[in-house]
């Protein structure tokens, strides 16, 4: 727990803190065909897509904790639908046992699609009706391409703040040999 | 760092701390909110660094991208700010007869609360909320739940307050509702009139030197300003400029989407019977069509419902608290305003838009219609709105003044 508390929740959180001022100040204020993208949400999917589910998970409930105590939602509103983009990402880093870098931008647009679609559904569970409607049609490849649009950027920043380090692959020379 | 939970476990912590928290926010917890308050003092400076950084950019990137634009709606703007001079005059004097008039029937409306202007300074960071972020906050005297409308029509009410900036649901949510009614005029040979400006100069009333000596009619104060409209002369109502797309009957004198132009001369002064309720207000009203003078006499109906978001660029539907027999005279164009009313969000008397649909039968099998109503205010397009620094159960400041 003391790993868990100490270690990438401290590098998070300052992350989070300066995603969320742009997000709140460029991506609110500038959207892309009437949709604004989701910095926070992407960032959640790029780390699970490339680490694990768990810390995409933790990731993205953090994120969508400091997104819900900014933007007013209820508290873990949010939390919810980007651990599940987190979760996904992960989910699908797994597919693949060394991803290359293209896969994991479409495994971030697809978890950051699902985390998306999972707003309205989430919201609809705590008494928000209202946002399931056919807007999500636009809404979500649109803030899915967004995300993988960002990945370069949001993929090492992921890594870095979740402390996960990238695979290294060593050759054993005995099968070199072979 | 996991080596220690299963990748269930984690999952299963964390949802169950999710709904937790949702749980605790939903009953309005105090450390919730105190948390809340703290992390909004420790956003401002990443919010204001966002705000300093980026704003260079886009507006380099706007003067090079829409430059055309700009100068084409600058043109626009003086064209039409020449002509609102010209209205002005007349707004004024109608103000000054609207408050006349409040004043003997000891009214209460919006007018009587102070208000703040602020600035629009951002917008909902999410895709599935409808807020604006205005720059005032507790700091000026803002507190949540005061109703924000803009020059138009009612924009929404306050939801959250930081110190220096607060955050406004419009109207267009789903998690927004307000008591609304319904102003229509009826008539004895008309079923429905929409609900105009009070005018008539009938002799026979006293003279007030508050009233508009000019027989033509000033535009009504509570009415949306349409800027198309108001950019001509007073006396003369232009058909073509303000629309309403007909989707079940429609007002008499509502202009449709057929254009057509027509000059009418109208003046007149509300006959007003101190002792009557404002719902029966009579009004007397002489129209001069062309060379042909009408005289009707008018009373206002009022019906009561509720007024709710449907998201995004959806109209507002109102559903309506009684199945009255004036359900019925309900017509396309009516005028939608704020009910007030002791436990209401807003003071009476915001306009909010008008009847653009009816629906006769709704889903809910209830006979009582479901209308559509667009706003008055463009919400996409907010610069500046005024906060009434109202709160539910709060008298208004002149109410109660002996006349």
């Amino acid at each position: 727990m003391r790993n868990l508390l100490l270690g990438p929740i401290l590098r998070l959180i300052p992350v989070g803190l300066v995603l969320l001022g742009i997000q709140n100040q460029v991506m609110a204020n500038h959207p892309v065909f009437d949709v604004r993208l989701q910095l926070l949400l992407s960032m959640a999917a790029a780390t699970g897509a490339v680490s694990s589910a768990e810390h995409g998970a933790v990731c993205g409930f953090i994120l969508g904790m400091m997104f819900d105590l900014s933007s007013g939602q209820p508290l873990g509103q949010s939390a919810l639908a980007y651990g599940v983009a987190g979760l996904a990402g992960g989910y699908l880093h797994g597919l693949s046992a060394v991803p290359r870098w293209w896969m994991i931008g479409i495994f971030t647009g697809l978890a950051a699609a699902a985390g998306e679609a999972a707003t309205p559904v989430i919201m609809l569970l705590t008494g928000r009706d209202g946002w399931l409607n056919g807007g999500l049609v636009r809404i979500v490849p649109i803030v899915a391409l967004g995300a993988v649009a960002l990945s370069p950027l949001l993929c090492p920043l992921g890594r870095w703040s979740m402390r996960v380090r990238k695979p290294q692959w060593k050759v054993i020379p005995g099968d070199q040999a072979a | 760092m996991f080596s220690s939970l299963s990748r269930r476990r984690v999952v299963a912590l964390l949802v169950l701390t999710c709904l937790l928290l949702i749980t605790l926010d939903r009953n309005d917890n105090p450390v919730i909110s105190r948390v809340r308050r703290v992390f909004a003092v420790a956003m401002e400076p990443f919010e204001t660094a966002a705000r300093v950084v980026s704003a260079p950019i886009f507006r380099a990137w706007n003067s090079f991208a829409r430059y055309d634009d700009l100068a084409r709606e600058n043109e626009r703007l003086r064209d039409q700010l020449e002509h609102q001079r010209g209205a002005e005059a007349s707004a004024i004097a109608n103000q000054l007869a609207l408050d006349n008039l409040l004043a003997l029937n000891r009214l209460a409306a919006a007018g009587n609360y102070p208000t703040l202007l602020s600035k629009v300074v951002g917008d909902a960071p999410g895709n599935f909320q409808n807020t604006v972020e205005i720059s005032l906050g507790s700091a000026d005297g803002v507190a949540v739940g005061m109703p924000v409308t803009d020059g138009a029509g009612l924009v929404g009410r306050i939801t959250k307050v930081k110190p220096s900036s607060s955050v406004v649901l419009l109207i267009t949510d789903p998690g927004y509702s307000v008591s609304a009614e319904v102003l229509m005029a009826s008539t004895g040979d008309q079923p429905t009139l929409p609900l105009v400006p009070p005018i008539s100069a009938d002799p026979a009333l006293p003279a007030d030197p508050a009233l508009p000596a000019d027989p033509a009619a000033p535009p009504d104060p509570a009415a949306p300003v349409d800027p198309a409209a108001a950019s001509d002369p007073p006396t003369t109502n232009d058909t073509s400029a303000a629309t309403v797309q007909a989707d079940g009957p429609l007002c008499p004198g509502v202009p449709t989407s057929t254009s057509t132009s027509s000059t009418t001369t109208t003046s007149s002064v509300p006959a007003i019977d101190p002792a009557a309720p404002p719902d029966s207000a009579t009004t007397t009203s002489t129209t001069t069509t062309a060379a042909t003078t009408t005289t009707t006499v008018a009373s206002v109906i009022r019906e009561t419902g509720t007024l709710s978001g449907q998201t995004g660029d959806k109209p507002l539907l109102l559903r309506f608290v009684k199945d009255t027999s004036g359900l019925m005279s309900l017509c396309v164009g009516a005028t939608v305003a704020t009910a007030g009313g002791s436990s209401s969000l807003a003071p009476q008397g915001i306009p909010i838009g008008r009847i653009t649909r009816i629906q006769t039968m709704n889903e809910s099998g209830s006979s009582a219609p479901l209308v559509e109503v667009t706003p008055n205010a463009k919400l996409s397009q907010l610069n500046f709105v005024a906060v009434i620094l109202f709160l539910p159960n709060q008298p208004a400041p002149n109410q109660g003044v002996s006349g």
